[in-house]
């Protein structure tokens, strides 16, 4: 498993649905349309999220539909998502961990999609990797993604109310780096090497007590 | 102000360009950054070099090991040719960034990260002299603060 800040094996199966769900939710479009083309306005191109109920899933967790825009029309991709949580074991998801008839293919039309991503708390195994990049090359029209739990954590750590909400204690680790007498601390013990600009610099965007700065300022 | 962040980070460092973005943000600095996955149908290269050149300043940040290093290069080759102030740390022994004139390379090593403090600190003493420092400061405390956070990646 990724070894990120983020402990995906703290989480039960509903929680990493939830988690998953909660990703896309904080990437809702809001007023987008109305904005130029940017990276963020990419980030934010979630039209609606709707979740299968509990009990058989029929291959189905989540449903995404997102927005993409190109200089002729906008057009929508209906994302087929499904959760496969294996963090407590650390084992890949290998394609034996779908049901025997399991067809990315019919499950993606059986829903009405136009992609299929599946998320891991774990990584996939080399034989699904494949499996699904091989879909992909050969459907022109669909994409067959695979986010592993690196690529889980990464999306994570974008939205600081889903670290808070999921992983309070990381939540508060992070909360404790960025205090301003942790980073005072930090500087003091490397004064000889950050000049009093730097210092000024660093004062600008962490609440530094200014005492400390001129303390440390001129030290070079 | 805008800033675009450039990165290919490690995974035990991605919390650093949530930090960082969000101390920015909080500051009032608007924060674009990287895009990793390929957009279905569309050029990200593109959006990406439309991202940076409305910004004021770019900051990259490459770890050791760390996937999308050569990414970070094109982006790091747009923000030069944009003639973007552009500040790049590289982690020495990681993937072998190539030089690229206008872009301020500054290696670092996380056990020892005095020297590129000390190099952050020369490259805004020269901005200064060169009176351009006001352009820097951000850029320079911006990246002051990464060497930072990646120093205290590995914290419990």
């Amino acid at each position: 498993m990724a070894n990120t800040s983020l402990n995906l094996s703290a989480l039960n199966d509903e929680e990493f649905e939830d988690l998953i769900d909660a990703i896309f939710r904080a990437r809702m479009l809001r007023q987008e349309l109305e904005q130029p083309v940017s990276v963020e306005s990419f980030q934010l191109s979630v039209v609606s999220v709707s979740r299968s109920g509990r009990g058989t899933d029929e291959g189905l967790d989540l449903l995404v539909t997102t927005l993409v825009r190109d200089c002729i029309a906008p057009r929508e991709i209906r994302w087929l998502i499904q959760c496969k949580h294996k963090a407590v074991s650390g084992r890949a998801v290998s394609p034996s961990d779908f049901a025997n008839d399991f067809s990315f293919i019919e499950i993606v039309k059986h829903h009405d999609a136009n992609s299929y991503l599946l998320a891991c708390s774990t990584r996939p195994s080399t034989k699904l990797q494949s499996r699904l990049d091989k879909l992909t090359k050969d459907n022109q029209d669909r994409q067959f993604i695979i986010w592993d739990a690196a690529r889980v954590c990464e999306e994570v750590l974008r939205h600081e109310e889903l670290v808070k909400r999921f992983f309070p204690r990381e939540y508060q680790r992070q909360r404790d780096v960025v205090d301003g007498g942790r980073v005072r601390d930090w500087m003091l013990q490397y004064k000889e090497a950050i000049s009093p600009d730097a210092c000024d610099a660093l004062s600008q965007i962490i609440a530094i007590d200014k005492a400390d700065t001129a303390e440390m300022g001129g030290q070079k | 102000m805008k800033l675009f962040l450039s990165y290919s980070l490690s995974p035990t460092d991605y919390q650093v360009a949530s930090l960082l973005a969000r101390q920015a943000q909080n500051k009032g600095i608007i924060v674009e950054s990287s895009q990793h996955q390929p957009f279905v149908a569309v050029n990200s290269l593109e959006v990406t070099r439309q991202a940076i050149s409305t910004s004021d300043f770019v900051i990259a940040i490459v770890s050791l090991d760390s996937q999308f290093a050569i990414h970070v290069q094109q982006e790091l080759k747009v923000a030069a040719s944009l003639n973007r102030p552009c500040l790049a740390l590289v982690e020495r022994g990681g993937y072998p960034i190539q030089q690229i004139p206008g872009v301020q390379y500054v290696e670092f090593s996380r056990y020892d990260i005095g020297p590129a403090l000390a190099h952050i600190s020369d490259i805004l003493e020269m901005k200064k002299n060169q009176g351009i420092l006001n352009k820097w400061v951000l850029g320079g405390a911006l990246a002051l603060f990464a060497l930072y956070l990646i120093s205290r990646s590995g914290d419990k």
